[in-house]
């Protein structure tokens, strides 16, 4: 069955962050195109891209946003921040001072976004292990510390790259089971579409997914 | 024997005992037989038997013949039954044959028929076979007709079914090669169905639109071949498509008043509007809610809209409506600030958003239109803070000291540039061309600043004057050269500067002349020659009073050595033609050249 690019009945509101070339938009070109960009130009601004994954038998489309990291979009980027259902805060293993950047991103993280957004640290350009700068021990202190997800990923080789952004969807939707996170309001992060309305004798309609029997 | 014969032939006594003896009795069969049945009938041998014998036998054969002829009469009758039954049969077989003949003849006829109905039957089967390729290829049935006149909802079948009636009516150009007024009449009931159907199909397409009212809705599965098939009719489409912009329209300034006013669920994320003391975040974060808006709205438009340019019609429309929304508050911010520096970085988070949303609207959509606008507002509005600023530092009147440096008003106006230079460098649009957005600055604010520093210079002596606008001009030159894409600025002031230093290169050969007392060439004669001679050696002496101790001020040395080296140039041009004069009788001594190592 193919896939119906419009056949899905959430939509989550990703934000990725961190600074400058520490692999944000190869992160977002793996997910979505599953391909590694070797000469990715600085992004400007913002960019935007988006998947449709499955969670608990949910088909979820995720509409992510890709900022800037360098430091003249931070007026810009920080208005992306609102109405994130997940945030992922992203370093490179590799340079300790994305590393140390981090307390900066999550400040903004916090205060930009709802208390239930979900930050996912990512350590990223695992793949380059012999210039390491980050252990993994350390960050994962740090990440327990904030309470944040953690995950080392190569947006290289795609290593953990799925995971991070499927992770991140299973504990918002979590949150929407718990009933933490509300929704249907626009501004959420998540939102729900009402169950398609069946049309006449619609062949090759797949059986309805979202019963819950 | 032969006498014998003789006598025995002579005597027929003799004869007949002769066949008597001569007779073979126990030989005879038919004797025996006839002696078998005589004992049958004679039972005792005698004479009343041997006498009555005859008469026996006679009776008994009358016997017989009287059964003999009972019997015959018999079988006459049975002979003359069958003969009756012959007959008959014969008549039968006569009318049998007859009729045979009869019946042979109409069989002819029969067969004739019966091959005749059979090519008939023939030719009706392949007629039987044509109408039914005619009817499968030129009808539509009552049931699907009916179909399309539903327009309460539409279906696959729906489409199908138009999709058929859209068929017909294009073969019918094919039928019409043969059979006009049937392909005429076809092509006539098809353009009605079709017309009907289109009528339908709008309706319904219509009522959709109007169910989309959600922020992120489902549309029924149809819409999109729905929307493909009215492609073909102008004006619906156009309705349809405005209808659904009507729809999404008033979705979205909702859904945009509601992030203004109300935030997320319990309040988080906040209303936009909490911020609208920070006019930056206020604005970029209204601008940035747009963006994203505009780009799920595009999504959800793809999902159903027939093509590229229908979606950005769509878009372009849907997004005007936040556009009065959007522009009051903008241009709030707009003329509630009088910092040049945020105004300058509003114009510069207007114009990121504005090539950020460009791509996803047409060129004339109203709303990047109105985004250019305010842009342009914005940037008249820091012209003018901008502006105002300098005024209001050259409203301090302040004169240049001694020392013939900038003021600290001037320094201020530097300083102010710098920071308006560091905001544009580090401002954040992509597509704009980084020298024409310079240039565009610097043509706002160097005009101002150089005002600023004429005036406060025009009240001093030309020679502090000249000292004062180098000075000022380099200090703002220095400045600009730490920014790219500043070249054709720096050249203007590397111009306005060069002319000051002729100027003042012009005064210090004036101040040379005039300490020397040289005389004007006419004017030469020995005795002004010998007080040329002993002021200029009192002169080196002590070199400074050469020098117009204002040019001391000069900030760069090169600028002193360029005054300097400009106006000895000129100063031993004017000694050469004093020692080659007649006048000079042994009066001034030194060579030029000595003078020149001298003035070094
Ligand atoms: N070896 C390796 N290189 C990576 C990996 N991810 C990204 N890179 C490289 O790192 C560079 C920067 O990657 P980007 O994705 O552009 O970084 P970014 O975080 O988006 O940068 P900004 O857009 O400026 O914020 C690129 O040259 C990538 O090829 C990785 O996992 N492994
Ligand atoms: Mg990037």
């Amino acid at each position: 069955m193919a896939a119906n690019p419009y056949n899905y009945s959430y939509i989550f509101k990703y934000i990725i962050i961190g600074d400058m070339g520490v692999g944000k938009s190869c992160l977002l070109h793996q997910f979505t195109e599953k391909k590694f960009m070797a000469d990715c130009p600085h992004t400007i601004g913002v960019e935007f891209g988006t998947r449709i994954v499955e969670v608990s038998d949910q088909k979820i489309k995720l509409q992510i946003w890709d900022t800037a990291g360098q430091e003249r979009f931070r007026a810009v980027t920080r208005s992306y921040y609102r109405g994130a259902a997940g945030a992922l805060m992203v370093y490179d293993i590799t340079r300790r001072s994305t590393y140390n950047h981090l307390s900066s991103w999550l400040t903004d993280a916090r205060n930009l976004t709802n208390p239930n957004t979900v930050i996912f640290l990512i350590g990223n350009k695992s793949d380059l292990d012999a210039q390491r700068d980050v252990t993994r021990e350390e960050a994962e202190l740090f990440a327990e510390e904030n309470g944040l997800i953690f995950l080392e990923t190569s947006a290289r080789t795609g290593e953990n790259v799925e995971e991070a952004f499927l992770e991140t969807a299973r504990r918002i939707y979590q949150s929407i089971q718990d009933g933490s996170l509300e929704l249907n309001a626009a501004e959420s992060g998540v939102q729900h579409k009402p169950s398609p309305i069946k049309v006449g004798n619609e062949e090759g309609q797949p059986a309805d997914r979202n019963c819950s029997c | 024997m032969s006498p014998k014969n003789d006598e025995t032939t002579s005597n027929p006594l003799s004869r007949k005992l002769q066949k008597v003896l001569s007779l073979k009795l126990d030989q005879d069969p038919d004797l025996i037989v006839a002696l078998k049945g005589l004992s049958d009938v004679v039972s005792t041998n005698n004479l009343r038997t041997r006498r009555n014998l005859r008469g026996d036998f006679e009776r008994r054969s009358v016997n017989l013949s009287v059964e003999l002829c009972e019997s015959f009469s018999h079988v006459n009758q049975l002979v003359e039954k069958l003969n009756t039954e012959i007959t008959t049969m014969s008549e039968s077989c006569r009318v049998m044959t007859t009729e045979l003949a009869t019946a042979r003849t109409q069989m002819q006829g029969l067969l004739e028929k019966t091959s005749k109905i059979k090519r008939e039957s023939a030719s009706v089967e392949m007629k039987k076979e044509v109408i039914t390729a005619f009817i499968s290829r030129y009808h539509v049935s009552p049931q699907q007709a009916a179909v399309l006149k539903r327009s309460d909802d539409i279906d696959t079948e729906f489409f199908t079914v138009l999709d058929r009636v859209r068929t017909i009516h294009q073969d019918c150009k094919i039928l019409l090669q043969t059979h006009q007024t049937t392909g005429l009449q076809i092509m006539e009931n098809m353009a009605h169905l079709q017309e009907q159907a289109f009528q339908s199909l709008f309706k319904w397409t219509q009522n959709e639109c109007r169910r989309l009212t959600s922020d992120i809705p489902e549309p029924s599965a149809s819409l999109k071949q729905g929307f493909l098939m009215l492609l073909d009719r102008d004006t619906l489409i156009r309705a349809s498509l405005s209808e659904l912009a009507k729809v999404r329209r008033a979705v979205l300034l909702r859904m945009f008043i509601n992030s203004l006013t109300r935030g997320g669920p319990g309040g988080t994320p906040k209303p936009i509007e909490l911020s609208s003391h920070d006019p930056i975040r206020y604005g970029g974060d209204m601008l940035a809610w747009l963006h994203q808006t505009i780009a799920s709205e595009r999504d959800l438009l793809i999902s159903f809209l027939p093509s590229k340019e229908t979606v950005l019609t769509v878009l372009s429309e849907v997004s005007e409506g936040v556009s009065r929304t959007l522009k009051i508050r903008v241009e709030q911010i707009i003329n509630n600030t009088d910092d040049c520096i945020t105004l300058l970085q509003i114009s510069n988070i207007i114009q990121f958003y504005l090539s950020t949303i460009k791509p996803f609207l047409s060129e004339e959509a109203p709303l990047i239109t109105l985004i250019s606008e305010l842009n342009l507002q914005c940037r008249k509005q820091f012209n003018r803070h901008f502006a105002l600023s300098i005024s209001r530092l050259s409203d301090r009147n302040e004169l240049p000291g001694l020392d013939l440096v900038p003021t600290s008003a001037f320094q201020e106006a530097l300083h102010l540039l710098k920071i308006i230079l560091n905001t544009h460098d580090v401002s954040v649009v992509p597509d704009v061309s980084p020298l024409a957005s310079m240039s565009e600055l610097l043509d706002v604010v160097i005009g101002p600043i150089l005002t600023l520093s004429n005036m406060s210079a025009c009240q001093l002596e030309p020679v502090d004057n000249a000292v004062y606008i180098i000075n000022l001009v380099s200090c703002l030159y220095n400045v600009l050269a730490m920014y790219e894409n500043t070249d054709k600025t720096l050249e203007l002031l590397q111009h306005k500067i060069d002319e000051e230093l002729e100027t003042l290169t012009n005064l210090q050969y004036d101040h040379m002349i005039k300490t020397t007392s040289i005389p004007p060439t006419e004017m030469i004669n020995t005795e002004r020659l010998s007080v040329v001679a002993s002021k200029l050696d009192q002169a080196l002496l002590n070199s400074e009073v050469l020098w117009l101790h204002q040019c001391t001020r000069l900030s760069a040395l090169r600028h002193r050595n360029a005054v300097w080296r400009g106006a000895s140039e000129q100063f031993i041009k004017v000694y050469s033609t004093l020692i080659q004069s007649p006048s000079n009788e042994g009066i001034l001594l030194k060579s030029a050249d000595q003078i020149s190592q001298l003035l070094k």
